[in-house]
């Protein structure tokens, strides 16, 4: 094997690592969750990260538009036969917007973002694809875990999930604190596995950094640093945040924690005096 | 200064706070925190302690002159000294034009300890002439993520003049087969006319000049012969070159561009001209430049022109007639002038007027007007062939539509003027 191929595999192994959390969260929700996605947009899209892959670059980029583009043709023909324009006999073919298909674009974007977080070259888009690839899972959790608590149908779980989740944003700006937690309120089965792979997650991006800076001692001694800090500083924050949310400026807790932060990026920029700013 | 990264990964764990916080499950709102944290540390530490030692970092560029050569590789170096208290690893890399090859450490990662100096050598060849700018040095460090970069440019820029390459301007060809090649038929032949220098005598014919008789030889041969005295002819003559030295000659590309590569001819054709004991001068003209050199039968001219043209490149716009104006009140005698100009600015369009359709009318002048017809019709075409050969855009027009020709030719050039 040449050391290309070689650090191909070990990159995708430590993304495999900074992913794990997401990765726990898919392999809890699918099975559960399979049978109320629409098939079609389902298949049609979950596995185009990985056959891009095997597609030249000149048509590499044009996998997704090309998916999406089969997708909107589906809806319109659904659309034009239900409303009559087409003979019925189409409807076979066509995709119908209603829940399961609402389902199905919320598993697709986490799968997507999953696996092109696996295969991505840069420490920064794993990064970010992790964070959408464990939200949107989580959302899917979420609704899982009221539909199993409440009894409810699982498209009004989501839907419920969903409603706590705006009224939880309304009330956070509005009042500062949130009433409704979806996943505060109910327990999580896989919690443990969970937090295992939050530990995973964080040491391999640790590795990553490490493998980014060009192995170099000094950048890694740097990093190492901020491991530290950002840990004591990000736990402090948390009880903070905690704190704060008991008189109900929780909003306001969150929004200095960030704003003194990037404030402080600011204002120690070396070439900001120099840029004349 | 935070990359590109590092305002997504921001984003993202903002986002990822925020949503967590929104889903309200404990762990993941931790560990959206600390991630956050982690990343802001990162930049937030290497603000405070990597970045701000880039700017101490002493850099010295310096060549032996600054002089050189097309083609000639000349040597570069370039000292760092590191005015830290502490080790300091940085990248590096020189600022060059796209005229320059580089080859050697003009680029590369070094780590310095505290007030440690050392030296990088590099080689430039230069491909055009003018005069161009190496450096400064550009100086970077990055945090362990790559989310910030920190760049100092920390050194003096240094200039360079690049003359004609000598395999251009020297012909390669040996003596022999140049005087072959370029002074078959053309040797010196004496002819008889005005001039300072005597040629020879002949017998007086009525109408000569009194002044030309030659008194001492009157009546020599027959007791009453006059002759005259007959001067050669003065056929030195001087040379010319009026070269556009405008933006419209700086055309081409790496290693072949159209100032670069006349002037290599013109002064091949100098040396020529000189070697015929003519003189050669030079007027090098846009609306920025503006350099003459009078003819002289040396070689100062050349070497002149050699060095003006390695500090300057072209710049501005050429007009003829201001050029020519400034040479008639420079030039007192008969000289060859040479107009070298891409003429990028000079638009110019044909309008053949047809006589046919101006000939007589009625229908007892149908046959003539056949005639002509057929006759005039292939002139007129190959008048057109011949315009259109040169390069420029031709129309045959008559009486009947000149004026839509012309209009829509003024809104073609119009749709088609790029500007100066």
């Amino acid at each position: 094997m040449d050391t290309a191929s070689r650090e191909t595999i070990i990159g995708n192994l430590v993304n495999f690592g900074v992913m794990m959390p997401a990765i726990i969260m898919a392999i809890y929700i699918l099975p559960r969750t399979f049978s109320y996605a629409n098939p079609f947009i389902l298949f049609l899209f979950a596995f185009l990260p990985i056959l891009r892959r095997f597609l030249g670059k000149s048509i590499r980029g044009f996998v997704y538009p090309a998916a999406i583009l089969i997708a909107a043709v589906s809806i319109l023909i659904w659309a034009a036969s239900v409303s009559g324009a087409i003979s019925k006999r189409y409807l076979v073919i066509g995709t119908p917007v209603n829940e399961p298909f609402m389902v199905s674009i919320t598993l697709v974007i986490g799968i997507v973002t999953l696996l092109e977080g696996i295969f991505a070259g840069k420490l920064y888009s794993v990064i970010t694809l992790m964070a959408f690839s464990s939200l949107t899972f989580l959302d899917l959790m979420a609704a899982f875990i009221v539909f199993r608590e409440t009894g409810y149908p699982f498209f009004t779980s989501y839907m419920y999930v969903e409603l706590m989740e705006y009224e939880a944003m309304y009330t956070l700006v509005v009042y500062g604190y949130e009433f409704s937690l979806p996943l505060a309120t109910f327990t999580i089965p896989i919690n443990s596995y969970l937090i295992g792979g939050f530990v995973v997650s964080m040491v391999s991006i640790i590795v990553a950094a490490y493998r980014n800076g060009n192995r170099s001692m000094d950048r890694s001694r740097s990093f190492a640093y901020s491991v530290l800090y950002g840990s004591i500083l990000g736990g402090a924050s948390f009880y903070f945040i905690t704190a704060m949310s008991r008189f109900s400026l929780q909003f306001l807790a969150i929004s200095i924690v960030i704003v003194v932060m990037i404030y402080a990026i600011i204002r120690t920029d070396p070439g900001r005096k120099s840029n004349g700013a | 200064m935070i990359r590109k990264s590092g305002y997504l990964i921001l984003s993202a764990s903002v986002y990822n706070i925020f949503e967590s916080i929104l889903l309200g499950y404990k762990y993941y709102i931790i560990f959206s925190i600390i991630l956050f944290f982690v990343f802001a540390s990162d930049i937030l530490i290497f603000n405070l302690t990597t970045a701000r030692l880039v700017r101490n970092i002493e850099v010295d560029i310096s060549a032996e002159n600054e002089k050189a050569r097309k083609f000639s590789p000349k040597e570069f170096t370039i000292a760092f000294l590191n005015k830290n208290n502490s080790p300091t690893s940085f990248h590096y890399y020189v600022y060059s034009s796209d005229t320059f090859k580089m080859a050697g450490d003009f680029e590369g990662f070094l780590s310095l300890k505290p007030f440690e100096r050392v030296v990088r050598k590099f080689i430039v060849t230069p491909n055009t002439i003018g005069r161009y700018r190496l450096g400064p040095v550009s100086v970077y460090t990055e945090d362990g993520m790559r989310l910030a970069v920190e760049r100092a440019e920390v050194s003096r820029m240094v200039d360079l003049k690049v003359a004609p390459a000598l395999s251009e301007i020297m012909a390669a060809r040996s003596e022999r087969i140049s005087n072959m090649l370029y002074y078959t038929g053309i040797h010196y032949n004496k002819k008889a006319g005005q001039g300072y220098d005597f040629l020879t005598l002949r017998e007086y014919v009525p109408g000569d000049e009194i002044r030309y008789v030659a008194w001492s030889m009157l009546g020599k041969m027959k007791g009453d012969d006059i002759y005259v005295k007959q001067m050669e002819e003065e056929r030195i003559m001087d040379v010319l070159f009026l070269i556009d030295y405008g933006n419209g000659m700086n055309q081409g590309h790496d290693g072949k561009r159209m100032f670069d590569s006349i002037m290599a001819d013109v002064i091949k054709t100098s040396y020529k001209i000189r070697k015929n004991q003519d003189g050669v001068g030079y007027l090098i003209w846009s609306s920025e430049v503006n350099v003459y050199i009078p003819p002289e039968r040396t070689a100062a001219p050349i070497e002149n022109l050699q060095k003006v043209i390695s500090d300057l490149r072209p710049s501005g716009s050429f007009s003829l007639a201001t050029s020519i104006d400034f040479l008639r009140r420079k030039i007192k005698k008969t000289t060859m002038m040479f107009i070298i100009s891409s003429f990028g600015s000079f638009k110019a369009m044909f309008f053949i007027v047809n006589p046919y359709e101006f000939v007589i009318t009625g229908d007892e002048n149908r046959t003539l007007r056949t005639t002509l017809f057929h006759k005039q019709n292939s002139i007129m075409q190959k008048k057109r062939e011949i315009m259109r050969r040169f390069g420029f855009r031709t129309e045959v027009v008559g009486t009947k539509d000149a004026y839509r020709k012309l209009v829509s030719s003024y809104l073609y050039a119009k749709m088609t003027n790029m500007g100066e």
